[in-house]
């Protein structure tokens, strides 16, 4: 079998559908933020979920699944291709949207800026650039992974 | 492989990892297995695809846009679970891939660690394996349903073993009942036997009795004659003279025993073949002086009853005399050991015939017994002591003077012997004595 990496078709594809999928989060998480600011600005730890509405609620629980959905395309295929930083890091943001629909997270502004501060990381890990402090920012999304984190 | 390539079914939202799958295959393909590929991006599309046409194998990603989780995978296996099924995931997802497996997936493969050698190997072995599972659920009904038709078999011949069972214990006691009979009849021809060797001594001695008889009438006649001669010469004063009244009376009496001899002996019989008229009144008292030993020994109340009217009739004296002596030996014979001990005659006129009954009060006769009683040799007498003769030889007599003879009896009360004989005889009677 070929290397992959060898495989320009294939790189391309990947190159191709991880952009996309870069954009569609970043696009998600735009709408995770307009949510938020439509609320007063509200401490994660100390709110109850049902102050969120149910339709706001059902909302943004597709919008995570879409997230996790993109993040769990873009870590499984950068596996493929061998690129090990952008698979932490979207391994990362899908255990995270996975998380956060399961127990129906309220989304902070600091939260959100968490999240796009992660995309931006996967869009210049895809670009090939090497991120300074990229274990820094490993360390803050598994911190929200743990119990009442974030 | 085989000629037809094995058409696979990737269900797979990610264009990189549907293209990787795609080219992977490609690899494969042309040295072992070839293989057909097509995609679906959603669930949705995929269960469609899966209903409309041949598909050998899915391999399922279980993150589509339109389903998630096992979820995914529990939907493919509701709408085709003899499909065999390979799930694609994630490493972080492998536990939920085993679960999928232990629920009926053939394999699970993890994403970024697939080259085309093991797609291939796993495509292959999820199909055999598939199919072994299959065959192996076909053979196990193709088994149980024979463990049913074999136990309803084994039923059945059990049942008709059972019925085997009971013929044979059917045709065992009608064997055993046959062998029973035989026994019987063997028995009963020893007996016969007894009787017939009997009845020849009898004959034997009749014909003895007879020959006697003749020989001592004669002699008999000489003293009569000669007695007679000298009481002639001899004065009624002389002493003599007694003794020889005494000589006369005994030898008078020596030849009626010899008479009755020969009343009785068969070569008598054979002699006589005269039909006379006789009154059976007198007959019978003949017979009651003949058995008057028997009556006084066994202190019997003999009673007669003859109407006045009675009439002679036409007969052979000798017979009627035989037949009325079998009748009341057999009478007397049933009075032995009877506490009340009665013999009764009655004697009338019943049309053109005389009706004489003959009645006792002895033990009787079983009712098994009584229709047998008129047949040659039939006998409840202890073997040594009756021919089993008399009632048929009576019988004989009384078709001869063309009579007819009847029986009641009562097992402990007595028994009844009815006899009917024609006063004058009948001219088919007539033609049967000349013949004889």
């Amino acid at each position: 079998m070929a290397n992959i990496t060898d495989n320009g078709e294939l790189i391309d594809i990947f190159y191709e559908e991880a952009q996309s999928l870069i954009d569609e989060m970043r696009q998600g998480l735009s709408t995770l933020s307009q949510g938020q600011e439509t609320r007063d600005e509200i401490v994660c730890s100390s709110n109850e979920p049902s102050e969120l509405s149910q339709v706001a609620l059902r909302e943004q629980s597709a919008v995570l699944r879409r997230l996790f959905r993109c993040a769990h395309i873009i870590r499984s295929s950068s596996r493929s291709v061998g690129l090990d930083g952008l698979e932490k890091v979207a391994g990362a943001l899908e255990k995270i949207f996975k998380k956060a629909g399961d127990e129906k997270f309220v989304m902070t502004a600091d939260f959100i800026s968490l999240l796009s501060e992660s995309v931006e990381a996967c869009q210049k890990l895809l670009n090939g650039a090497e991120i300074v402090g990229h274990k820094g920012l490993l360390d803050r999304l598994n911190a929200v992974l743990q119990p009442c984190g974030g | 492989m085989g000629e037809k390539p094995i058409k696979v079914l990737l269900i797979e939202d990610s264009v990189f990892a549907t293209r990787h799958t795609q080219k992977m295959l490609a690899e494969a393909n042309g040295s072992q297995i070839d293989t057909e590929l097509e995609c679906a991006d959603h669930l949705s599309t995929g269960l469609k695809r899966l209903a409309e046409d041949r598909i050998d194998i899915v391999l399922l990603d279980l993150t589509l846009p339109d389903s998630h989780d096992l979820d995914t995978f529990t939907r493919v296996h509701a709408q085709a679970p003899e499909m065999p099924i390979v799930v694609l995931t994630g490493l972080e997802d492998e536990k939920l891939a085993v679960e999928a497996v232990h629920k009926g997936a053939q394999d699970y493969l993890v994403k970024g660690q697939l080259d085309s050698n093991l797609l291939k190997r796993s495509i292959l072995y999820a199909i055999e394996r598939k199919q072994v599972h299959e065959e192996l659920r076909k053979s196990r009904e193709c088994l149980e349903e024979l463990v049913d038709e074999r136990t309803a078999q084994l039923k059945k011949n059990n049942e008709e073993l059972r019925k085997e069972i009971a013929e044979r214990k059917q045709a065992e006691k009608a064997l055993r009942r046959t062998y029973e009979d035989l026994e019987i009849a063997h028995r009963q021809l020893e007996e016969s036997q007894a009787q017939l060797i009997q009845t020849e001594k009898m004959s034997a001695l009749g014909t003895l009795v007879a020959g006697t008889a003749h020989e001592l009438n004669n002699p008999i006649m000489g003293i009569m004659n000669f007695s007679a001669h000298c009481k002639k010469h001899t004065s009624e004063q002389d002493q003599l003279y007694t003794v020889l009244q005494d000589i006369e009376h005994e030898a008078k009496h020596c030849a009626e025993i010899v008479r009755n001899l020969l009343t009785f002996s068969h070569a008598e019989r054979d002699d006589d073949k005269a039909y006379e008229k006789e009154s059976l009144a007198e007959i019978l008292g003949r017979v009651l002086k003949l058995l008057s030993y028997r009556i006084e020994k066994q202190r019997i109340l003999v009673t007669q009853h003859i109407a006045d009217d009675t009439p002679e009739i036409c007969m052979k004296p000798n017979s009627v005399q035989q037949l009325i002596l079998n009748l009341a030996t057999n009478a007397f014979d049933a009075l032995e050991g009877s506490e009340k001990k009665e013999f009764n005659v009655d004697i009338h006129r019943e049309g053109e015939f005389v009706q004489m009954t003959i009645a006792d009060t002895g033990c009787g006769i079983a009712a098994e017994s009584l229709r047998s009683i008129f047949d040659p040799f039939f006998t409840t007498k202890p073997v040594g002591q009756g021919t089993g003769l008399g009632l048929s030889v009576s019988q004989g007599i009384v078709k001869a003077h063309g009579g007819q003879i009847s029986c009641e009896s009562e097992p402990g009360a007595g028994t009844k012997l009815i006899i009917l004989l024609p006063i004058e005889r009948s001219k088919q009677n007539e033609q049967a004595n000349t013949c004889n």
